[in-house]
C-alpha cells in the first residue's frame, strides 16, 4: 500500500486538531478499538505497551490512547479487571484496591460484568444505584490518591514509540465520573435538586481528575488531554446546560489552561446529541470534539456552530454501516464522509463512538483501509 | 388555586410529598378518581412531555416529575380497578434479550404511565416469547428497547414471534435505543420509531388513536 501509514503526530494529527490548514492525510482516530480486532489485525496477543505501540503504528493512527483516572478505576471495578491504571496489567495499588472493592461491596451483582461478556450483557454505568448513593457513602470513600497513578506505562509507551507517534490519555472525565459512582438513575435525581451529596461529589471528583490531568501533563509523554465524559443523550443534552455550566465547565477551563500552557490540545469525548453546548464548549476553548455521532448529531451543522477553529472527529455510525452493513458499505459511507468532511482540514476520520468487539473485523478494516485511500490531500472528488 | 392545579404545579415540580398529599386530599373531598387523572396527572405530564421537547426540562425533571405522578397514580390505581374504570389502553414494555439496560425503558414505562396507559414492565433481557404472551393477555401496544447494535438486532426476532403466535395484526410496536432510527424501524416492520421517552407516548397515543 502506498498510502503514508509512517505516523505523524505533529505534522499530521495536532496539525488537524489544531486547524492549522490540511496536512498530507486525514489523520484516523479512534477512542479505543476492542482488543479481538488489535490483535487479529497485528497478528499476535496484545501483552505488553510495545503491542499497542505496534498496532497503533502500523494501523495508520498518529498516537496511542491511554485511559486515565478515576473513571478508570471504578470502570476496571465494574468489569472486575485487576488494572485501574492505564492499560498495563499491573497489579493495584493498595489505594487503588481499596476503593475498587468498596464499589464492588455495595454494586449488584448485575453491574458487575467482564469485559468477556458479549451480546448485550454489559453496563458502561450502574443504571440505578451506583456505590454513592449518600453523604455517608460519600464520607466513607476510600479515594485513591492521584499520586498513585502510575505513569511508567505512559512513560514506556512514549519511550517506545517511534518517531511520530503520539499518546494522549483520557483524563478529565468529572460528569461521568459521578454518573458511574451514583448509578445513573440516582445521579439524575440528585441533579434534579442539585442536592449536597451531588455537589460535594462532583467537586471532589472535580478536585481528584484535575490532580490526575496535573500528573499526567507533567510527563513529556503526554501528547493531549482528551476529556471523556458523556453529557447527551441521543436528542439532547442529559442536564440542563446550567448545571454543566455551574459544576462541571469551571473544572473544563482549567484543564484547558493547563493544556494551553503546556501548548497540547484538548480534546472533548460525549456520547449523543450536545449541540446546546456547542458554544460553550468553543468558548473554553477545546480544540476538538469526538465523536459527532450521526444517531444525534449533523456533523454539517456542527460544523456551522463551531466554526472553522474547532476540529471534528467522527462520525461513521456505530450502527448502520459499522456493526450491521458490509465492508463495502462501509467503504461507500467512509468515502462519502471523507469527501464531505476533509476539504480544508480541522477534521479527523473515526468511528461514531469506537470500535467494539461487535464491529466485524472486515468493517473495521475498510472502514481504515478507505479512509487512508481517499483522505489523501488534496481529497478527490469533494 | 384548586387542588387539581396544585396537582399539575406538583408533578412539573417533581414534588412527590405534595402530589401524593394532594390526590388524598382530592379523594377525601370527593373528587372522582377519573378526574384526577384526566384533568391533573394525564395533563402534566403532557406537559412535562412538551418541555423536555422544547429542552426546558431534561431527564432529571423527567425523571422526578414521571415520580411524582407515580405516587399520586399509585393512589388512584385501586380505586379507578375497584370503580370498574380500565386504562385508555395496556402495553407492554421490555428490554430485548441479551441487553440488561433499563433506564430508558423505565423513562418510556413512566412516560405512557403519565398518558394513561396501564403498562406492563416486562423488564430487561426478555426473550421474544414473553413479548407475545403479553399480547395474549391483553397488551394492544409492545414496546422494544435495545441499548447496543448487537442486542437491536434481536428485535425482529420479537416481531417475527408476535407473527408466529398470530398476535401481530392485533398489536401496535413501537421501538427505541441509542442505536435504532426510523429506517430501523421500517426495515424490520415495526409500526413506529421514537427517539426518546417523550415521543414514545406521542407516537403510542397515536398509534392507538387516544386523545
Amino acid at each position: 500500500m502506498d498510502e503514508p501509514i509512517q505516523p505523524d503526530f505533529q505534522g499530521r494529527l495536532l496539525k488537524a486538531i489544531f486547524c492549522r490548514g490540511e496536512p498530507d492525510r486525514v489523520p484516523l482516530v479512534e477512542a479505543g478499538i476492542d482488543l479481538s480486532i488489535k490483535e487479529r489485525f497485528l497478528g499476535r496477543p496484545i501483552a505488553t505497551p510495545f503491542d499497542e505501540v505496534a498496532f497503533w503504528t502500523e494501523a495508520g493512527y498518529d498516537f496511542v490512547p491511554l485511559s486515565a483516572g478515576l473513571r478508570t478505576i471504578i470502570d476496571a471495578a465494574i468489569h472486575q479487571e485487576s488494572s485501574g491504571r492505564f492499560e498495563s496489567r499491573d497489579a493495584d495499588s493498595d489505594r487503588v484496591a481499596a476503593a475498587k472493592r468498596f464499589a464492588i461491596a455495595r454494586l449488584s451483582p448485575q453491574h458487575l460484568t467482564t469485559r468477556k461478556d458479549v451480546g448485550g450483557v454489559r453496563t458502561w454505568a450502574p443504571e440505578g444505584k451506583g456505590f454513592i448513593t449518600s453523604l455517608d457513602d460519600l464520607a466513607a470513600f476510600p479515594w485513591p490518591d492521584p499520586a498513585d497513578l502510575d505513569l511508567s506505562t505512559l512513560e514506556s509507551i512514549g519511550s517506545a514509540a517511534p518517531t511520530g507517534l503520539g499518546v494522549i490519555p483520557f483524563a478529565g472525565a468529572i460528569f461521568s465520573s459521578v454518573m458511574l459512582m451514583m448509578g445513573v438513575e440516582t445521579s439524575m435525581l440528585e441533579m434534579a435538586h442539585e442536592s449536597r451529596l451531588f455537589q460535594s461529589l462532583i467537586a471532589q471528583v472535580a478536585e481528584f481528575q484535575l490532580e490526575v490531568v496535573r500528573l499526567l501533563l507533567s510527563s513529556p509523554a503526554t501528547g493531549g488531554i482528551w476529556i471523556n465524559d458523556d453529557l447527551g443523550h441521543k436528542t439532547g443534552l442529559l442536564v440542563n446546560p446550567r448545571l454543566l455550566r455551574k459544576h462541571l465547565f469551571p473544572h473544563y477551563r482549567v484543564i484547558r489552561d493547563l493544556t494551553a500552557s503546556r501548548e497540547v490540545p484538548l480534546l472533548l469525548h460525549s456520547d449523543g446529541r450536545i449541540t446546546e453546548i456547542l458554544p460553550d464548549l468553543v468558548d473554553l476553548g477545546f480544540n476538538a470534539i469526538h465523536p459527532i455521532d450521526p444517531n444525534g448529531m449533523d456533523i454539517e451543522e456542527t460544523r456551522q456552530t463551531v466554526g472553522p477553529n474547532v476540529c471534528l472527529i467522527g462520525n461513521l455510525s456505530l450502527g448502520q454501516p459499522l456493526g450491521l452493513g458490509t465492508p463495502a458499505e462501509v467503504a461507500a459511507e467512509t468515502e462519502a464522509l471523507v469527501r464531505k468532511m476533509a476539504p480544508g482540514g480541522a477534521y479527523c476520520f473515526s468511528s461514531g463512538n469506537s470500535i467494539p468487539d461487535y464491529v466485524p473485523y472486515e468493517n473495521w478494516l475498510a472502514m481504515r483501509d478507505t479512509a487512508l485511500r481517499v483522505g489523501r490531500y488534496p481529497i478527490q472528488g469533494a | 388555586m384548586s387542588d387539581l392545579k396544585q396537582l399539575f404545579q406538583a408533578v412539573l415540580d417533581g414534588d412527590a410529598d405534595v402530589a401524593r398529599e394532594t390526590v388524598e386530599a382530592l379523594i377525601a373531598a370527593g373528587t372522582k378518581p377519573e378526574a384526577i387523572l384526566g384533568q391533573a396527572l394525564i395533563p402534566a405530564m403532557d406537559e412535562v412531555g412538551a418541555r423536555f421537547e422544547r429542552q426546558e426540562f431534561y431527564v432529571p425533571e423527567m425523571l422526578v416529575s414521571a415520580r411524582a405522578m407515580q405516587s399520586g397514580l399509585a393512589i388512584l390505581r385501586p380505586l379507578l380497578a375497584a370503580s370498574g374504570i380500565k386504562a385508555s389502553a395496556k402495553a407492554a414494555i421490555g428490554t430485548v434479550q441479551g441487553d440488561l439496560h433499563d433506564i430508558g425503558k423505565n423513562l418510556v414505562i413512566m412516560m405512557l404511565e403519565g398518558a394513561g396507559l396501564e403498562v406492563i414492565d416486562l423488564g430487561v433481557d426478555v426473550p421474544p416469547q414473553r413479548f407475545a404472551e403479553a399480547v395474549r393477555n391483553g397488551a394492544q401496544l409492545v414496546g422494544i428497547s435495545a441499548l447496543l447494535t448487537t442486542t437491536m438486532a434481536k428485535i425482529p426476532d420479537v416481531i417475527e414471534a408476535l407473527e408466529d403466535s398470530g398476535v401481530r395484526p392485533s398489536v401496535k410496536v413501537i421501538v427505541g435505543g441509542a442505536p435504532l432510527n426510523q429506517a430501523f424501524a421500517d426495515k424490520i416492520g415495526a409500526d413506529g420509531y421514537a427517539p426518546d421517552a417523550s415521543q414514545a407516548a406521542s407516537l403510542a397515543k397515536r398509534l392507538l388513536s387516544l386523545k
